[in-house]
């Protein structure tokens, strides 16, 4: 009887047990991604929390949901998150992230984010606009007084208005999106010069070493420069069909083609 | 020796735009070449803002044509063949007229995604050996699909049918083919105006009439490109073609090297001069042959 009963829970233990693992697997990414260390500190970069006063940054410090990090004039941080994702922070730029999971905020000023395929969709709130992205490397600028800029610069994304959330702009890699603070409908995207961008951008190249994607920047400049036809080579002279024409012909040619001799055949 | 190889329609088009760009931005290199607009395109600066240092210089390429996926072409090439029947000897050299027009149709799908429709015709009319001449319809359908995360690799797959008739006589068929083609192809940008590229395809023959010379063809090529001036390109190209015909246990392999030197006189018209060289080896001997071919081409082409 007992043996009975072993037998029939068996299976659904497995299946229970299997089940639990995908749960937690599912849910651990979203646990730990909420934890950044800072990676990279220029000149004034800040730690902003409700529990304590705002304290300079330090390479390895940790920075949890809730503390916002701000950069002074000409300064600029890294940080990066648990699920390989990396933000990096622009001059006179405030960042924050909170309880939800893969949802960012950009209080003013600039970041560039990079974040991996299995990292998910992304959420980035930036000013009056907001951007949900997944596996992608772009850069948000935002504003009150001034323009505010998305750029992807490889990924896709779609980014819309607080104020009119159901007008959507779906963004992909080389594409630009410039609207004022007082926006109510978001512009076309344009494309943009990759290159020229990753060339000069200080979020780019201002930093000890390079960001995990740029093989895939790089491979955006080479698709921008070098997009390829969609048709084939033909060659004017066509010897393929003058070809299959002699090959075809119903009757024999004006002059002599040789007759063919079976192997081995003699005269 | 001089070789040809043009890309057809639009094609053409974007690798000519393409090299121009390139040797527009030849003359000042950074870190990564930058894309330079093309002839059909425009720049707008992007409005300026506070982190403008921290994004980098931001330039809009922005199109100042809608994507056109229809191409309209006249070409009319006019070449000296050294072998007009293929023989392996008592060979007779003629000049042909091959004129040919096209319409085609590659609508954009996704960034990476064509469908491609299209059709041809085109007349080989021989100068002395009026017997020869014949006309070459294709109708065919396909798609194409580029990976830039894989070098740009593109794979077509394409459905085609050809029809050959005596003369101009459209209507006296001789042979007809449906054949499915499918092609890879890998280009390899060595600088701004040179590009090589390597590609294998098969053209499977579905059904014929007739079925004697009916066959399927596989073939491996290498194309190189230069554009030397903004107006003036050399392509060249060589390749390696089986041939196995369905009936009569027969094998053709030809080598095929082909050139052109083009001047683009307009955006809608190229002058070209012309060649091509094949060797083809047979398990027959009867079939082998060698032809060279000379001589130039004048283009037409509209995008819309």
């Amino acid at each position: 009887m007992k043996a009975t009963l072993r037998k029939s829970i068996l299976p659904f233990a497995v299946l229970f047990a299997c089940a639990a693992a995908v749960g937690i697997g599912r849910l651990a990414p979203a646990a730990i991604q909420k934890r950044a260390h800072v990676t990279e500190v220029i000149r004034d970069v800040r730690l902003l929390s409700r529990q304590m006063a705002a304290r300079p940054a330090a390479v390895n410090d940790p920075v949890n949901e809730g503390t916002a990090v701000r950069t002074g004039n000409d300064s600029r941080a890294e940080l990066s998150f648990a699920d390989q994702t990396i933000t990096r922070l622009g001059a006179n730029t405030v960042f924050s992230f909170g309880a939800a999971a893969h949802t960012y905020d950009l209080g003013s000023g600039a970041i560039l984010m990079t974040a991996p395929r299995d990292a998910g969709t992304v959420k980035i709130s930036a000013g009056v606009a907001t951007c949900a992205v997944s596996g992608f490397t772009g850069i948000w600028e935002s504003h009150s007084k001034s323009w505010n800029k998305v750029l992807i610069l490889e990924g896709n994304g779609d980014v819309w208005l607080k104020k009119n959330p159901d007008d959507h702009r779906y963004m992909h890699s080389g594409q630009i999106l410039v609207f004022p603070p007082n926006a109510s409908v978001l512009p076309q995207p344009q494309e943009f010069d990759v290159s020229k961008m990753i060339n000069n951008g200080l979020l780019i190249t201002g930093f000890s070493h390079q960001l995990p994607s740029w093989p895939l920047l790089l491979a955006e400049c080479d698709r921008q420069r070098t997009a390829p036809g969609t048709t084939k080579l033909v060659d004017p002279t066509n010897p393929d069909t003058v070809d299959q024409s002699i090959n075809a012909r119903p009757m024999p040619t004006p002059f002599v083609r040789p007759t063919v001799i079976p192997t081995g055949g003699r005269f | 020796m001089l070789f040809l190889l043009i890309p057809s329609g639009s094609v053409r088009g974007q690798i000519v735009q393409l090299n121009q760009i390139a040797l527009v931005q030849a003359q000042n290199q950074t870190l990564v070449p930058p894309t330079a607009p093309s002839a059909a395109t425009g720049v707008n600066e992007v409005p300026s803002s506070p982190n403008d240092a921290d994004l980098g210089e931001q330039q809009i390429l922005k199109r100042t044509e809608e994507y056109q996926p229809f191409t309209a072409s006249l070409s009319s090439p006019i070449f000296y063949t050294s072998n007009v029947a293929l023989t392996p000897n008592n060979e007779k050299s003629d000049v042909v007229i091959a004129p040919v027009a096209g319409l085609y149709c590659d609508p954009r799908i996704t960034k990476s995604l064509y469908l491609h429709f299209g059709a041809r015709e085109q007349i080989f009319y021989y100068g002395k050996y009026t017997g020869f001449d014949f006309g070459s319809l294709d109708a065919e359908a396909g798609l194409s699909y580029y990976l830039p995360q894989l070098h740009n690799l593109l794979l077509r797959a394409e459905y085609d049918f050809n029809r050959l008739t005596s003369g101009d006589q459209l209507g006296a068929e001789f042979f007809s083919n449906h054949t499915i083609i499918v092609d890879a192809e890998l280009p390899f940008q060595i600088n701004r105006a040179q590009r090589v590229t390597l590609g294998v395809d098969t053209n499977l023959s579905l059904g014929a009439d007739h079925q004697s010379p009916r066959r399927n063809d596989y073939e491996s090529y290498l194309a190189y490109s230069v554009f030397l001036t903004r107006a003036f390109s050399i392509d060249a190209a060589g390749r390696v073609v089986v041939r196995d015909y369905h009936q009569n246990d027969r094998t053709d392999v030809s080598e095929i090297l082909s050139a052109s030197a083009n001047y683009r006189l307009t955006n809608w018209c190229t002058l070209s001069a012309i060649s091509s060289f094949a060797h083809s080896d047979s398990n027959h001997d009867a079939f082998d042959y060698n032809v060279g071919n000379l001589g130039g081409a004048v283009s037409l082409a509209v995008k819309f």
